[in-house]
């Protein structure tokens, strides 16, 4: 259900796109259309039935793969798009990864010195990346790492090497926000009745932090998790053409200045099943983490 | 509210807030300033410079009230974004929920079905479609944020409307719509705003997105996001113009999470002390419901307690000092060029960078501008080459000679064999031109031939009438030789004669050259050659401070003061025959109006963008061809606009009776027709977004409003006017490569020629130019070449405003780099790297 809902928003997008693929044939041949000759065409292209019909034609082609041609390259869009798509994936994956590495230890580091000097001058970093845009973070990264330190190239090169920066550029304001999550979290269950209870049965303080609270931190970090990847998701489009990193983010951004609504329409909807498909699964983690939430209903 | 820490917390950051909203919001009402007025005299001056507080930026303007100006931009459009995404939101959230039933169940749909998509690929998407402009960006936003709020009041009514005070009333004959007024929006009210405060910032650093993007509103604008990321490319050099707007912006965003933080952690207390409802549990959800409801206080949880200001002067702190770092960090630049030249295995390799000029769309020599791009990178050649004196020298034949006016021979090397290995005969060479002929419009328009013989290593070519300049013609990578026979995908690889042939390509991406092991002429020296195709000036000057790049060609003017002025580079460069120029649409009405062109053509400071836009690489031009070759500059012709002049341009239009007669600051044209002007300038060429900014400061004080719509076409005019219908563009053409006049003549200034997208036309120029192609005459020629520029002049369809160079930025060691003035050649067989 929401799966059409989606296509259909997808479809509105290039239905409402002030370019008419009519025309658009023509001037892509160098020729002027007569009146006749568009009309003709239109017909031809199925331009002229009713929203509707187009819709559901265009659905079925979605179906069997099919999103159209690039109007600037005229190949297949679902082809360019997911021959770019693990990139994508790659980098939201690691930038995820890395968010928590970074995260977690230095969210339960504050919890437990709340209010101390580390406490407040993470939380003052954090506050710092959380307010900064990410192509600023990226254009410092780039003349930090690469021209003051020549640690990594400006151009990543599609491997290991090459998404070290683009993924400390998506990681480290997510991981700002995130240390502020996770504290709360983890202050939250250290307040919890149980943990005075544990500590009322000598069980080490060290013990409680990484046995019991980060054991009942991680349903909501998981849900933390599933939010952020639509935020992610979505950083790839600036990341990627910064870095020219080669994911749908940096093949859509080059469609929005050529105005190649095709590829842009294409790239929205992939990044919405993404999404709903990484939703889906962190909702089969939860079951599988705590059993009792699939029979809430 | 009680007086609890919180709430003695809320009330002191509410003040800042406000007073921070009010002061941004009143500036443009109360400051008599024009923060758009560009003064390119003055660019790049540091901090505490000529009167600049905190520096002016590219084209003069002062950058601290530009960050004033546009807070009211910045902060007050998030303002509006999150108003009308809280109204819809509320609104939505509030039916639904009451309504219950079908209604809710269709509204969850919708809401679910916005959120499906991560919020800022729609805001992309949408933006994208609508196209540039704040609107259309308030509206993309808007788009993606209302949902958040929907999705809260929904979940409030929802649990408020089961409350034994609003049971209550229904027994007491309560409607709907009472309910939803009288008891649950009063309640609902403070959730939704801490929500609304959260969003302020988010909307703010959104928009910095999209501008960055290039969605953003349209020019002029001092929009924060817009400012930074126009001045990323002069970081190094001006870190103000990106520092400023960037505290600007990071005090915006942190002050009003800070007010978000702060109400709900008083709203927090309040509850605590007066246990109210299980509303309190749901407070600011609003997160996908795509998962599960445990997701449901999650905002809720992200408290700031006490420290607030604390926090925030520490991270303040350190914005400064992060921005003193980036200033001091420009002067010392290092360019400890990494041995990029020899990479492990020993191999020879030249990188090299372009934003422009490493282009091609295909490798097919015969397909648009390709065989050019082609020659450039050292893959085709010609018949003949053309020296840096525009003197014709042999190539790929030995020998051409002329029979009789129309006819020329050709005796081609015998040594020559193309990559594949086949080769090159004079059948080979006939079914090349044959083709590209039948491929490609421009090579009739280049020269106009009747017949193509070929018997062994010798090639006839007969010409419809006498052409003067045939040779220099024949230099034109156009015609380009290159092996045609079965089984070859042009597009993809065509087998050719030049030192480097393409190993791999990948279009806007990179080109990777490999050496041609059957080359005529000597060995070639690198193992590999790769070309990058950069997006933005920016990357393309730190890769090249990385040694990641050995050569950048064509950079742009930041470039030149980034890396050269500190000497860590050297410049290459050759006076070329390129002219910056403006093209009118002439089947508009406004631009139609030659007062209107002449006025525009006075505004533009050809001196300031010579000198100080392209930091001396230009020479300013006031006629029609560069001064460079013989019969052009102005000598010689009667010249109208001879200097920079608005008060002249704002006399052109008034005595032409166009004038403001509504008194709204733009002129109209006898009917009424405002004039306003829409140009569509190319991105990707830096001097031209400058002079855009300029132009329209410029304009705007003589009451000519001129509307700028950035787009990154490569190819843009041929594009932009297929699919756009400007009325003008700035674009550049090498106007005489081969020394020949005739060249931009038959392709811009002739009625139905190629490349005349402004659709120019004047009888007597098409049979002018007629004339010049079949007259030998030197001294007749530069006569008609005068006549032809007079006309073209006298017609301003064109503005000529600058001649630019063949130029590169290298590293020491490279040698062997064709600084060519028709800007041909690039990659030679003694392309070599130390």
């Amino acid at each position: 259900m929401v799966v059409i809902g989606v296509t259909f928003l997808a479809y509105l997008l290039s239905y409402l796109s002030p370019t008419d693929p009519a025309t658009r044939y023509f001037t892509d041949h160098g020729v002027v259309p007569s009146a006749e000759e568009l009309a003709a065409k239109r017909h031809e292209l199925g331009l002229d039935r009713p929203f509707l019909d187009q819709y559901l034609s265009w659905m079925s082609a979605v179906f069997t793969g099919d999103l159209g041609e690039s109007y600037r390259s005229g190949r297949s869009v679902s082809g360019s798009l997911m021959a770019c798509l693990p990139y994508t994936l790659a980098l939201t994956g690691t930038s995820m990864l890395v968010t928590l590495i970074i995260a977690l230890p230095l969210g339960l580091l504050c919890a437990v010195r709340k209010d101390g000097i580390v406490d407040n001058i993470v939380r003052a970093i954090s506050y710092l990346f959380c307010s900064l845009p990410t192509f600023l973070v990226a254009f410092a990264l780039l003349y930090l790492m690469s021209v003051r330190l020549h640690w990594f190239p400006v151009r990543s090169t599609p491997d290991l090497a090459g998404i070290v920066m683009p993924t400390l550029a998506m990681a480290l304001p997510l991981s700002a926000w995130y240390v502020r999550q996770v504290r709360t979290i983890a202050l939250e269950q250290l307040s919890a009745p149980y943990v005075e209870g544990l500590r009322s049965r000598g069980i080490s303080e060290r013990s409680i932090l990484f046995r019991h609270v980060l054991k009942n931190s991680l349903l909501p970090i998981l849900a933390l998790v599933a939010i952020s990847i639509g935020s992610l998701l979505g950083g790839t489009a600036i990341v990627e053409s910064i870095f020219n990193w080669p994911g749908v983010g940096n093949l859509s951004v080059a469609a929005i200045g050529a105005r190649d609504y095709p590829v842009v329409q294409g790239y929205a909807l992939l990044m919405a099943l993404v999404y709903l498909l990484v939703n889906f699964l962190v909702d089969v983690a939860y079951r599988i983490i705590d059993p009792r939430i699939g029979k809430e209903g | 509210m009680r007086r609890t820490r919180e709430g003695k917390r809320l009330i002191a950051i509410a003040i800042v807030a406000l007073a921070f909203t009010v002061a941004l919001a009143a500036v443009p009402l109360f400051v008599p300033f024009n923060p758009n007025a560009t003064d390119l005299a003055l660019a790049y001056r540091a901090p505490g410079q000529d009167g600049f507080l905190f520096g002016s930026d590219s084209v003069g303007r002062d950058v601290f009230m530009r960050t004033l100006f546009g807070g009211s931009e910045s902060v007050l459009m998030a303002f509006a974004i999150v108003a009308f995404a809280f109204a819809l939101g509320t609104l939505i959230g509030l039916v639904a929920g009451l309504a219950g039933g079908a209604v809710d169940a269709a509204l969850d749909k919708l809401i679910t079905m916005f959120q499906a998509f991560p919020s800022f690929v729609l805001a992309i998407a949408i933006a994208a479609i609508l196209g540039q402009g704040m609107v259309n960006m308030v509206i993309a936003v808007v788009s993606v944020k209302w949902t958040e709020f929907a999705r809260l009041a929904r979940s409030l009514a929802l649990s408020l409307k089961s409350s034994d005070a609003v049971k209550a009333a229904r027994v007491c004959g309560a409607g709907p719509g009472a309910i939803g007024m009288k008891y649950l929006l009063p309640s609902m009210a403070s959730p939704l705003a801490v929500m609304a405060a959260l969003s302020i910032g988010d909307a703010v650093l959104t928009m910095a997105g999209l501008s960055f993007l290039g969605l953003g509103p349209g020019r002029p604008t001092n929009e924060w996001g817009a400012m930074m990321s126009e001045a990323a490319s002069c970081f190094q050099f001006a870190p103000w113009c990106v520092a400023v707007p960037g505290v600007a912006l990071f005090l915006a965003v942190t002050i009003f999470n800070l007010l978000g933080d702060a109400l709900r952690d008083a709203l927090d207390a309040r509850s605590r002390h007066a246990e109210t409802s299980d509303g309190a549990e749901n407070l600011v959800d609003g997160f996908p419901k795509v998962g599960t409801e445990r997701r449901k206080g999650l905002m809720k949880r992200m408290k700031w307690r006490r420290n607030g200001f604390a926090v925030m002067v520490a991270a303040m702190a350190m914005v400064l000092a992060l921005g003193l770092a980036g200033c001091s960090g420009g002067q010392q630049a290092s360019s400890t060029a990494s041995d990029a030249g020899s990479s492990a295995t020993g191999e020879k390799v030249l990188n090299a960078g372009s934003t422009a000029y490493f282009y091609a769309e295909s490798m097919d020599p015969a397909n648009s501008w390709d065989g050019w791009e082609m020659q450039y990178y050292g893959i085709t050649e010609n018949l003949l080459k053309l020296t840096d004196d525009f003197e014709v020298e042999p190539w790929l034949a030995k020998d051409v000679k002329n029979v009789d006016e129309l006819t020329w021979t050709f005796e081609l090397r015998d040594d020559v064999k193309f990559s594949n290995g086949e080769p090159m005969t004079g059948d080979a060479v006939k079914a090349c031109l044959d083709r590209t002929y039948k491929e490609n419009p421009r090579a009739a328009e280049t020269l106009a031939i009747d017949s193509i013989e070929a018997d062994g290593q010798t090639v006839t070519i007969k010409t419809k009438q006498p052409v003067p300049s045939f040779k220099n013609c024949m230099c034109d990578p156009i015609f380009s030789i290159y092996y045609v026979g079965d089984g070859i995908d042009y597009a993809a690889d065509t087998p050719c004669t030049g030192p480097y042939k393409m190993r791999e390509y990948i279009f806007e991406d990179h080109t990777t050259l490999v050496p041609n092991e059957l080359y005529w002429n000597g060995t070639p020296k690198l193992d590999k050659i790769v070309l990058y195709t950069f997006f933005d000036s920016e990357s393309q000057i730190l890769a090249m401070q990385n040694g990641e790049v050995d050569i950048l060609a064509m950079p742009g003017a930041s470039a030149y003061t980034t890396l050269v002025d500190n000497g860590d580079f050297k410049k290459l460069s050759q006076t070329s025959t390129r002219a910056d120029f403006v093209r009118f649409n002439m089947t508009h009405k406004v631009v139609a109006e030659p007062a209107v062109r002449t006025a525009l053509s006075y505004c533009i400071d050809r001196e300031n963008y010579a000198d100080v836009i392209n930091v001396g690489t230009e020479v300013p031009s006031y006629g029609v061809y560069s001064s460079q070759l013989p019969y052009g500059g102005t000598e010689g012709l009667n010249v109208t606009v001879d200097k920079f002049d608005t008060e002249a341009a704002a006399k052109v239009l008034d005595d032409a009776g166009i004038v403001d007669t509504d008194n709204d600051g733009v002129r109209e044209l006898a009917d009424g027709t405002p004039v306003e002007i829409t140009l569509y300038n190319c991105s990707t060429y830096e001097r031209f977004v400058r002079l855009a900014d300029d132009l329209q400061s410029k304009l705007e004080s003589i009451g000519v409003k001129l509307n700028v719509t950035s787009v990154d076409y490569w190819l843009q005019d041929q594009e932009t006017y297929s699919k756009d219908d400007p009325d003008m563009t700035i674009d550049s053409y090498g106007m005489a490569p081969t020394g020949d006049a005739d060249y931009f003549a038959s392709m811009c200034f002739v009625s139905d020629a190629s490349q005349n997208f402004g659709k120019y036309s004047n009888p007597e120029v098409d049979k002018l130019v007629e004339q010049l192609e079949a007259t030998f005459d030197e001294a007749d020629r530069t006569k008609i070449i005068k006549d032809i520029s007079q006309k073209v002049l006298d017609d301003n369809a064109y503005i000529f405003f600058g001649n630019s160079q063949t130029s590169y930025i290298a590293r020491d060691g490279v040698t062997g780099i064709a600084v060519a003035p028709s800007e041909y050649y690039f990659i030679t067989v003694d392309t070599d790297i130390a």
